[in-house]
């Protein structure tokens, strides 16, 4: 992971025009969506999309900036979306977003400590110890029913999404609900790229030795890196359980899920906040429109099965393409198209 | 100069606590104790032996660098000098011996603790960070400098603000002191090789370093880059005022920039002292001048 060179400074553009898009996004997201949007499209493809999308730039602050490789994703979506469950269940008149913000911590945690392996192991033999944090995870949820409330086969019902008193249980509820802790912690985790954190992350990645001998505490950053990431992807994991699903059990949150967002993270761009954006639109919304096109098209002459199978190799297919255009991810092509266009 | 009286002081203390090191780290027959500059001595190493599994890097080096001067490091290659560098900064832990830095001993405390110390260094192979630009190279010179915490730095809070600001205030003189401005918004890995070194010199000097570590700083570059750097180097020194150690295979550079020069050969100590006396010694001309050059 050492030969990545993919921040992107925006080059002579004074610092609101690198902003203008996202505002517009954000305008956009926040002022004609809700509106102009149905059900279908807040409950099957925003919804998911922003949940999984704030799984990526979590994992990316991890893996993408920091340099860990995690696949342990979904264990620590897991944590999130059950320890926010049982905050709000046992104690009494806790708020919503303190319950997700204390999943995030308790997601934070179990981070860390399945986080303790990377002080000593990089790369590939990191990747397979966070496996460890998969299997773990999903086996004591399954295993413990107190986790489930009592349930056998530990599925988890979401709790109400009020918010001060005000409603979020419908379709367009539950889409805005989303953006707005998906845009907070963006925001966030926008922030921490910038500042004197996230230059140390990536000192890490790509120097360590050289990191220490500025005085940076590898060991500190590695750790911090993986708190903040789990948090990140912990809440993630509670948006996925109460606004998408809403009733969910464990091996929902299994190995595909972890390699989905590792997916959705190299595909939109490691080191890229938008990456992370990028790479859920293509990974959650390109094969919805990909079967409904073929349905549309081919519908007649192909049964369901046989779509559903071409679909997914049209998907692989065109992840190679994209790959070897860009290794950098989508975030780079668009900023090569962007910088084509611009001059 | 009440720095320095109370550094002596500290310096004869840690002397006295090393006294007791453990046995594993005792060798079998104790060295005569190298010659250790008893007045202004910033860096002082003793009897430091370092091994790679059966292959000795470094056998009993013992020496010291005066607070201000510029020593060299010379030799063949494989000497160790890379090696000794490392175990000045506190990147390999030397099997035996110590290393005291203003009296402190450093000896395999590791890299972090050097640089707490006033450590600072450039690497034989660059070692940039390519994912930043060329100023935010420079900025994380300066990492020790930031207290703000993880809240304070995402929410911008007064404190983080004035750090970061400050760190890229002096990275920016920094810039300028090198002639890296027209760079700095610039990929580090698009550069030239000669900017990239000039960058990690910058990198090591935001660190504000009492003691800066060059390990081959000239290597590949042209005569006329060299001349430039070297000019850097003493003007560095003119107005930061740190003591230098550099590892560098010019002779004719270091002649020009050193006041003490050490030569190794084989991993050993084979003259220390001065330019002239260094030139002259038989030993140095058949080690090294006589088969290099």
């Amino acid at each position: 992971m050492t030969d990545l060179t993919l921040s992107q400074p925006r080059q002579g553009l004074p610092a609101w025009a690198g902003r203008l898009p996202v505002a517009l996004l954000l305008a956009v997201a926040f002022g004609v969506v809700p509106f102009v949007g149905d059900q279908y499209l807040f409950d099957a493809i925003l919804v998911p999309f922003l949940a999984l999308s704030l799984a990526g730039v979590g994992l990316n602050l991890l893996t993408g900036y920091a340099g860990q490789v995690s696949l342990g994703s979904a264990a620590f979506m897991a944590v999130g979306a059950f320890a926010s469950y049982n905050f709000i269940l046992r104690i009494e008149g806790l708020p919503l977003l303190a319950g997700l913000a204390l999943g995030g911590v308790t997601a934070a945690a179990v981070g860390l400590v399945f986080g303790l392996p990377s002080l000593r192991l990089k790369g590939f033999y990191l990747a397979v110890s966070t496996l460890a944090a998969q299997f773990f995870v999903q086996w004591a949820l399954t295993k413990f029913d107190w986790f489930s409330n009592g349930n056998a086969s530990g599925v988890i019902t979401a709790p109400p999404l009020t918010v001060l008193g005000i409603s979020f249980d419908s379709s367009v509820g539950r889409y805005l609900f989303s953006l707005i802790v998906v845009a907070l912690l963006t925001l966030a985790a926008w922030r921490l790229t910038r500042s004197e954190i996230g230059r140390s992350f990536i000192a890490v990645r790509d120097r360590d030795v050289a990191a220490s001998s500025l005085g940076i505490s590898v060991l500190r950053v590695k750790l911090l890196a993986f708190a903040v990431s789990s948090f990140i992807v912990g809440v993630a994991g509670a948006l996925w359980a109460f606004a998408y699903l809403r009733t969910v059990e464990p091996a929902g949150f299994d190995l595909d899920r972890s390699f989905q967002i590792l997916f959705i993270v190299i595909i939109g761009g490691l080191a890229s906040i938008r990456g992370a954006f990028l790479g859920a639109g293509f990974i959650v919304i390109f094969p919805l429109i990909l079967s409904r096109l073929g349905q549309a098209l081919l519908g007649d002459t192909f049964d369901s099965g046989v779509l559903e199978n071409a679909q997914k190799i049209v998907v692989g297919g065109l992840i190679i393409a994209f790959l070897i255009a860009e290794p950098a991810g989508l975030s780079a092509l668009v900023a090569r198209l962007t910088r084509r266009n611009l001059n | 100069m009440m720095m320095v009286m109370s550094e002596q002081i500290a310096t004869a203390w840690a002397l006295e606590q090393a006294g007791v090191t453990p046995a594993f780290l005792r060798r079998e027959e104790e060295e005569a104790a190298p010659p250790v500059y008893r007045g202004d001595a910033l860096l002082v190493l003793q009897g430091v032996s370092l091994a790679f599994g059966g292959v000795r890097a470094l056998s009993d080096i013992g020496f010291a660098a005066r607070e201000g001067e510029t020593l060299a490091i010379i030799g063949p290659n494989g000497a160790g000098k890379s090696s000794l560098l490392n175990v000045i900064n506190g990147i390999y832990r030397p099997q035996s011996g110590r290393v005291l830095f203003r009296g402190l001993d450093l000896t395999g405390r590791g890299a972090r603790n050097a640089a707490r110390a006033g450590i600072a260094r450039t690497f034989q192979n660059i070692a940039l960070f390519k994912g930043l630009s060329v100023i935010d190279n420079i900025v994380t010179g300066r990492s020790l400098a930031h207290r703000a915490g993880l809240f304070e730095q995402i929410l911008g809070l007064p404190r983080a603000r004035r750090e970061e600001a400050e760190a890229r205030e002096e990275a920016l003189r920094l810039l300028d002191f090198l002639q890296l401005g027209a760079f700095a918004e610039r990929q580090v890995g698009a550069l030239p090789y000669g900017l990239q070194k000039r960058v990690e010199l910058a990198r090591a000097l935001a660190a504000r370093p009492r003691l800066l570590l060059l390990d081959e700083p000239m290597a590949g570059m042209s005569a006329g880059e060299k001349q430039d750097l070297s000019d850097a180097i003493l003007a560095a020194k003119a107005r930061f005022g740190m003591t230098v150690v550099l590892i560098e295979h010019d002779i004719g550079v270091v002649m020009n920039l050193s006041d003490h020069i050490l030569v190794l050969d084989y991993g050993q100590k084979i003259a220390d002292g001065t330019p002239d006396a260094v030139r002259d010694d038989p030993r140095v001309i058949e080690a090294y001048l006589g088969a290099g050059h």
